[in-house]
C-alpha cells in the first residue's frame, strides 16, 4: 500500500524519532511504513490521521 | 526520566531495581541448586549446588527484571510495542517456528520410535532441551529474516 506518511511529516517538519513517539512505536515502525514496507494496524493508521489532522483515505492509496 | 535498565514499578532507583533483580536470581538460583543437590545424591554436594546456582542465577534474576521493571522508565521504550513492526516479526517468525517445530516433533517422535525399538533409549531431558534450542534459534533466524526484508 502506498502512503503519503512521509511527506506529511516532511511538512510538520518532524523527525522520524518524533513521529514514532507521538504514535508510541519504534522508529524502525515508521521507517517501514515510510518505505511502504509495513502496513501499520489500524489503531496506529488512524493515530497517524489524527497526528497529521487528516483521514486514513487520504494518507494511505491501496495499489490494486 | 528514564535509563537503559529502567525503574521498578514499585519506586526506587535503577540500582535498587538492579540490586533487587540479582539478589532474587541468587536466591532462586541456590533454591534451584539445593533441589539439584537434593536429586543428585551421588554427585558432590557442592560442585552440583555451585553448578546450577551459578547457571541458573542469570535467568532467574533477568526474570526477575522483567516482571519488576516499569517499561514506562525504559529509554527508547515504545509506548505501543504491540503496535511496532517489531511485534509483527517476532509473531510471522513464532509462527512459522511453530510449524517447523510441529514437523521436527513428528519427525522426531517416529525416529525416536524405530530407535526405541532398535534397543536405543535416550533420555529425554537432552532431546526436549534440544527441540527447545532448535525454537529459540528458529525464531531468531526467522525474525532476522523478517527485518531484512522490511526493515
Amino acid at each position: 500500500m502506498r502512503n503519503s506518511v512521509a511527506q506529511a511529516r516532511a511538512g510538520l517538519g518532524w523527525s522520524q524519532q518524533r513521529l514514532a513517539d507521538e504514535l508510541g512505536v519504534s522508529r524502525q515502525t515508521v521507517i517501514s511504513i515510510e518505505k511502504g514496507r509495513y502496513d501499520p494496524s489500524l489503531p496506529v493508521a488512524f493515530r497517524l490521521a489524527r497526528v497529521f489532522g487528516t483521514t486514513i483515505e487520504e494518507l494511505f492509496i491501496p495499489e490494486d | 526520566m528514564t535509563s537503559r535498565f529502567g525503574r521498578s514499578r514499585f519506586g526506587g532507583s535503577t540500582a535498587t531495581l538492579l540490586i533487587t533483580s540479582v539478589a532474587i536470581g541468587l536466591v532462586g538460583g541456590l533454591a534451584l541448586g539445593a533441589i539439584a543437590a537434593m536429586l543428585r545424591p551421588d554427585d558432590p554436594t557442592w560442585v552440583v549446588l555451585l553448578v546450577f546456582t551459578a547457571s541458573t542465577l542469570p535467568i532467574v534474576a533477568a526474570l526477575a527484571w522483567v516482571l519488576l521493571v516499569d517499561r514506562a522508565t525504559l529509554t527508547d521504550a515504545p509506548r505501543n510495542p504491540g503496535d511496532s513492526i517489531e511485534s509483527a516479526w517476532l509473531d510471522t517468525a513464532a509462527s512459522g517456528a511453530f510449524w517447523d517445530i510441529v514437523a521436527a516433533a513428528g519427525l522426531g517422535a517416529a525416529a525416536l520410535t524405530f530407535a526405541d525399538g532398535a534397543g536405543f533409549s535416550p533420555s529425554v531431558a537432552p532431546v526436549l532441551v534440544g527441540l527447545l534450542v532448535l525454537a529459540a534459534l528458529d525464531v531468531g533466524a526467522r525474525y532476522l529474516h523478517q527485518r531484512k526484508i522490511h526493515g
